[in-house]
């Protein structure tokens, strides 16, 4: 009975668990957490200065006045003051305003400039932060110059937080996606260029909106004025749509994060080249340093060896020469950090070119050398003596010896060694970043400046660098049973 | 008995005079002044307590060990002077150690045939006929193509001297061949270097197997405190020593 009481428990438990972790994965994929959030704050104008107080802070009294309290005390501030709500995200401190900018008159309304009651029908109700209505500059803009029309006159209206389907589910019927940091009328310029036709309707209805599909970015509507189109129907519809978007849904499920940092505008070919370089720039400085290093090992481990039984002259003062300098090497490559090695490759010794490969290359073979060097050594110094001297009675020389009987037993034993080598090279290269290099590490980067989300480029990056390194992991492991099978096959 | 034709009056292969060798700056002198002279085909063993430099005195004819002071004459050529290429000559002079030194990421095959083919042009073809000629001299044959660490000590060995004599050297040096072998082991290797001694091959053999050298050796030389002692025929050293140094050594180990 108790045993099948424990049973249950346990049973109800698990239910219990695995049903919150449906419901959380379910929340994470499909439902977005985030809402912009209106947030009410107060506006005083007094002594020529403005501040703005925080709702909970202050509050506007039946004289229309605003008082400032600590909760304790009141405060009138002197001025008149004004209600005006913002629009927060929740997980950022950066407010989403809504901006309506006129061109032609090189002036920005912010929605915290501009008060839109709920279901405004025109472009009548809203006001500035002046209380002035706004009906006038517009009836100015738009109405007036109905009667005396520029030849050409753009509106823009930005509105931040964009999504393209809840755009087009409010009617709109095409939406252009640029970048953000290209410039809201570079922008505009390229769409008009890549879609010349949109522009050349001209009866009003023909509208471009610019929806950058960033969460935080900015719709930009823009349509252009040919005398004939309802510029004020068309403004009202914009801020329409705005109002209605702007507490809606963020971009922050994952399949909206997936697709947000890599499936748009081919983002993952960011993270593709910037594996391609990535993988150039170790094997490239991988295969320098077991050279390097080979070379390194050959010299010092020739000189341990061997320095009582040469004699002396020429050969032994150069041999202890190129010990002395080997040693230095070792010294100075190991006892300074990689990134500073690569800075100064990449600023002082190749600062003329400013190649950041060749110098990410350089810099990374000539470090990894030095490692591979020791490791060399070590496995030199671990073959027995006697590989050597039964070479040598054959009748090699020590250059012969070293290539044919001892390096490819050194190479055996060591390989373990070399593959951790190699592994820890591939990870170092993602500092390459540093020096205008293009790789994965920089690649995730580049992707996060442009979406600002971390989480998803960043895991994408670990697990791309995760995924190599447990490849080439296979691969040595492989490597090494072939070698360690050929000596015990019968 | 003296197995091997009488090679008396022929010509030196290898003059050794005033041979000095000193380790650890001076302090040992492992070789105090060699004379000797090994004829072309003749069998020099060379016997003495551990540590009188007879190794040493076998590692400096092919200058494994460079000497410090002396003359080695290998066929004219004083190989210890300066700015002799070492590595030409010791293509003439085979080696076989104590502990076999093969190669052991190579198989018996590619560790017979790498040196003639890398150094003296040989057809790698060529090197492999040769090779496995040996081999079945050696009773080895079938294992052409295993790696030394699936021999044993014995068959090492027996690959060892074929690696050296696929070279085809004029002298071949024995580094004490038997020391590291199971005693079962040792028939073999010594019956392999019979059988190249009654082919007439010049060899010097370092060694503790008396037996040998009082069945094989054309001249045994007792080496002690880095310097021969005494030197003569087998029948002369094991039954008539002169020396009661000789003597000595020859009752505690017979």
């Amino acid at each position: 009975m108790n045993k099948k009481l424990k049973r249950a428990i346990v049973i109800f438990v698990s239910i219990a668990a695995a049903l919150l972790l449906c419901y959380w994965c379910y929340r994470a994929l499909f439902i977005d957490a985030d809402t912009l959030e209106p947030v009410k704050r107060y506006e005083v104008i007094a002594d020529g200065k403005n501040y703005v107080v925080n709702e909970g802070d202050a509050h506007i009294e039946k004289d229309g006045l605003l008082y400032v309290t600590d909760g304790k005390h009141k405060e009138k501030l002197e001025g008149q003051g004004r209600e005006f709500t913002e629009f927060w995200v929740l997980d950022d401190t950066k407010a989403t305003t809504l901006t309506a900018y006129f061109a032609d008159e090189e002036r920005y309304v912010q929605l915290g400039d501009v008060s839109i009651p709920s279901g405004f029908k025109s472009m009548k109700d809203v006001e500035d932060r002046d209380g002035n209505a706004l009906t006038t500059q517009f009836d100015l803009n738009l109405s007036s110059n109905r009667r005396s029309a520029p030849e050409e006159m753009t509106l823009h209206i930005y509105a931040y937080l964009a999504n393209a389907d809840q755009l087009k589910e409010q009617g709109f019927r095409e939406t252009v996606f640029t970048y953000p940091q290209d410039g809201t009328n570079k922008a505009a310029s390229k769409a008009r260029k890549s879609y010349p036709g949109w522009f050349k309707q001209s009866e009003g209805q023909t509208l471009c909106l610019f929806a950058s599909p960033y969460e935080k970015a900015y719709i930009c509507a823009e349509f252009d004025y040919s005398g004939t189109c309802d510029e004020e129907q068309l403004a009202i519809r914009i801020f329409e749509t705005a109002a209605k978007i702007m507490p809606g849904k963020h971009l922050h499920t994952l399949v909206a994060q997936f697709k947000l940092n890599f499936l748009d505008d081919s983002r993952w070919q960011y993270l593709l080249k910037g594996l391609g370089i990535t993988l150039l720039i170790t094997l490239v400085s991988g295969l320098m340093g077991v050279i390097l290093g080979a070379i390194v090992a050959v010299i010092r481990s020739t000189w341990e060896l061997n320095n009582e039984n040469i004699r002396p002259g020429i050969w032994k003062t150069c041999l202890k020469a190129l010990d002395k300098v080997c040693g230095a090497y070792l010294t100075i490559i190991r006892g300074t950090p990689v990134m500073v090695q690569l800075l100064i490759m990449y600023l002082i010794i190749f600062a003329s070119t400013s190649d950041g490969t060749v110098s990410a290359i350089l810099a990374f073979g000539i470090n990894s050398g030095a490692y591979v060097a020791e490791i060399v050594r070590g496995g030199i110094m671990s073959i027995d003596k006697g590989q050597f001297e039964a070479g040598s009675s054959l009748g090699f020389n020590y250059i012969q010896t070293m290539l044919y009987v001892i390096m490819p037993q050194v190479f055996k034993s060591i390989l373990p060694a070399l593959a951790n080598e190699f592994i820890a090279l591939l990870k170092e290269t993602s500092v390459s970043g540093y020096v205008a290099v293009k790789d994965l590490n920089k690649g995730g980067d580049i992707i996060r400046s442009v979406t600002y989300s971390s989480f998803m480029p960043l895991i994408a990056v670990a697990l791309i660098y995760l995924g190599v390194v447990m490849f080439f992991t296979k691969l040595v492991a492989i490597l090494e049973r072939r070698l360690r099978s050929s000596e015990h096959k019968s | 008995m003296n197995i091997n034709p009488d090679k008396s009056g022929q010509e030196a292969l290898i003059s050794v005079r005033g041979l000095e060798k000193h380790f650890a700056g001076g302090k040992i002198k492992a070789l105090n002044g060699v004379d000797a002279d090994i004829m072309r085909g003749e069998v020099v063993v060379v016997i003495g307590p551990s540590g009188s430099g007879k190794s040493t005195f076998l590692r400096c004819l092919n200058l494994l060990d460079r000497p410090t002071a002396g003359e080695v004459i290998f066929e004219g050529v004083n190989l210890a002077s300066g700015g002799v290429n070492i590595n030409l000559h010791r293509q003439r002079m085979g080696m076989v150690f104590q502990h076999f030194n093969l190669f052991p990421h190579m198989t018996i095959l590619r560790n017979m045939t790498i040196a003639p083919i890398k150094l003296k042009h040989v057809p790698p073809e060529q090197a492999r006929q040769d090779a496995l000629e040996l081999l079945e001299r050696v009773g080895l044959r079938n294992r052409a193509d295993a790696y030394p660490n699936q021999l044993s000590g014995g068959q090492k060995q027996r690959v060892a001297i074929v690696r050296a004599l696929n070279m085809k050297p004029d002298v071949m040096l024995f580094d004490e061949p038997t020391s590291a072998l199971d005693p079962e082991m040792v028939g073999e290797v010594l019956d392999v270097m019979k059988q190249l001694a009654r082919s007439g091959m010049t060899m010097v053999v370092v060694t503790h197997e008396m037996g040998f050298a009082r069945e094989v050796g054309d001249r045994v030389i007792f080496m002690d405190s880095g310097k021969i002692v005494e030197q003569g025929t087998p029948q002369e050293i094991f039954t008539a020593a002169r020396n009661p140094r000789t003597q000595s050594f020859l009752s505690k180990i017979i």
